[in-house]
């Protein structure tokens, strides 16, 4: 019986995430029981999530829009502040250990397009992407053959620099942005408008390992961003909804998706909220109707030690 | 949760849920880490963290049929969550098949754990993975929860609601098929 007692007694104690989760789910149940009761029938989500991929993407070639999945319970979430600072209290309880500064971040995207009433437009594709941690490369493959690109914007380390503040890390940011905008294409005038300042923090927390402090840092900060609401039961590409940090800017809304329930990072959902024509240069014109969406998943996410590795 | 639930017993405290359901949570706190660990030693972490989600939600439903005259509430939840981890039954006796033939855990960490942990298993861990895996459900149930819970029979007959002389016997026989290698003691 010694032995039997001692067989995987070595398992790791349950995340804080995931116990935040799982109370978070018994906290609706008491205080809304009916919704509760709804969903207690869509179990085994989690497992079946690599499914749900497929069962998303055969409803796109089917030409449905991809809202069609049960809605899962979601964690109430008041404000827009109260989601920044439920993100960042995930962010800092991370458990994840932190990688070392030659090692990689691996992502695997879904992206998935035009999804909306246009079959011959919706498009999908997936997008593996590796950057280094100290976030001076990126790679990907193409042809077969591994492609580097040349360092990114921001320094991660210097992100991480003490103090770290919401508003610090925003200042860093704009900082890097307007020096590349000095350097190149001189359209700023000193102003980083919140709509490239939102695309900025997305593309940082869908690519870039960051320090949990930072990362936290960041959710803190969105709230604070002029314009950014929270939207809540937001697809994103695998079919998953969540609760998200949304900008809206010139017709369409912008959206970082977080899970509802662990606040990590599920995916970007663009959509268009009203009609809209584009004039190319040859005259013709193209139409983009109100409804059209461009989803984003993360599927993966991990580090490894060289460019090409996936786990 | 208040200083005045921490004393008070988990018979109680649902008794008290009935009319004031937030007093249900100080439960979640008492056991939700425990239970993790009993269902993610049977079926991996992710598992683990829906089952523990799940049973909590189920007890909280079904809490209008618990006896309230019994204090501890951690058979009763143990029971739920082992019917939870009886929807994975294959799922369970693929991985220790797995780590019975190949001696490494197969279990994989969540999603976005970065340090793929592969534990080599020693050649007795794989005996016995391959023993349990043998076993019929119910008797592995009930071998896990002495082992690896310290239940006693009574809890166990309530975990699982079964007669006490059924865990006996379960237990006698779950022991002698796997006797050459779980031990020859008995206690």
């Amino acid at each position: 019986m010694n032995e039997l007692k001692e067989f995987r007694r070595n398992t790791p104690a349950m995340t804080d995430n995931a116990a935040t989760a799982a109370k978070a789910r018994l906290m609706t149940a008491i205080h809304e029981p009916e919704a509760a009761r709804k969903s207690a029938t869509s179990g085994a989500r989690r497992f079946g999530w690599r499914i749900a991929v497929a069962a998303a993407l055969a409803l796109v070639v089917g030409g449905t829009v991809v809202t069609l999945r049960d809605q899962q319970d979601m964690a109430t979430v008041a404000s827009v502040t109260e989601l920044g600072e439920r993100a960042a209290g995930a962010a800092e309880n991370d458990p994840t250990p932190a990688p070392g500064p030659a090692q990689w971040l691996y992502t695997k995207e879904l992206q998935l397009d035009g999804v909306e009433a246009d079959v011959d437009r919706d498009r999908h594709a997936t997008w593996e992407r590796w950057t280094s941690v100290d976030g001076k490369r990126s790679a990907w493959y193409q042809g077969g053959k591994l492609m580097f690109q040349g360092s990114a914007v921001f320094d991660p380390a210097a992100l991480a620099n003490a103090p770290v503040t919401p508003a610090g890390v925003i200042a860093r940011i704009k900082a890097a942005i307007l020096d590349e905008d000095r350097r190149g294409p001189q359209e700023l005038n000193g102003q980083v408008p919140p709509q490239i300042l939102f695309m900025e923090i997305n593309q940082l927390i869908s690519e870039q390992w960051l320090a949990p402090e930072v990362r936290a840092a960041l959710f803190r900060a969105l709230p604070t961003i002029k314009g950014i609401t929270m939207t809540e039961d937001v697809p994103v590409a695998d079919g998953r909804r969540g609760v998200a940090f949304s900008l809206d800017d010139d017709g369409a809304r912008q959206s970082l998706v977080l899970d509802p329930q662990t606040f990590r990072y599920l995916g970007t959902n663009s959509t268009r909220l009203q009609d809209r024509t584009h004039e190319r240069a040859d005259g013709s014109k193209e139409t983009f109707k109100a409804g059209t969406v461009s989803l984003t998943a993360q599927l993966e996410a991990a580090i490894v030690n060289q460019p090409g590795q996936r786990s | 949760m208040s200083a005045e639930t921490v004393e008070i017993d988990d018979g109680e405290l649902i008794r008290r849920s009935a009319h004031d359901p937030e007093q249900f949570a100080a439960l979640f706190d008492r056991y939700a880490q425990q239970i993790h660990l009993y269902a993610a030693r049977r079926l991996g972490a992710q598992a683990a963290d829906d089952i523990v989600a799940e049973t909590f939600l189920a007890a909280f439903r079904r809490r209008g049929t618990y006896d309230t005259s019994f204090a501890l509430a951690r058979p009763w939840l143990y029971g739920i969550a082992t019917t939870l981890i009886a929807r994975h039954r294959r799922q369970e006796e693929r991985l220790l098949r797995a780590l019975s033939r190949t001696g490494v855990d197969p279990l994989p960490e969540a999603l976005d754990d970065t340090v793929t942990r592969r534990v080599m298993a020693q050649g007795r861990d794989r005996e016995l993975a391959g023993a349990l895996a043998l076993l019929p459900r119910g008797h592995r149930d009930v071998l896990l929860l002495v082992a690896w819970e310290d239940m006693s029979y009574e809890e166990v007959a309530r975990a699982l609601d079964i007669s006490v002389g059924t865990v006996r016997s379960r237990l006698h026989r779950a022991r002698k098929k796997a006797r050459n290698v779980l031990g020859d003691e008995e206690q």
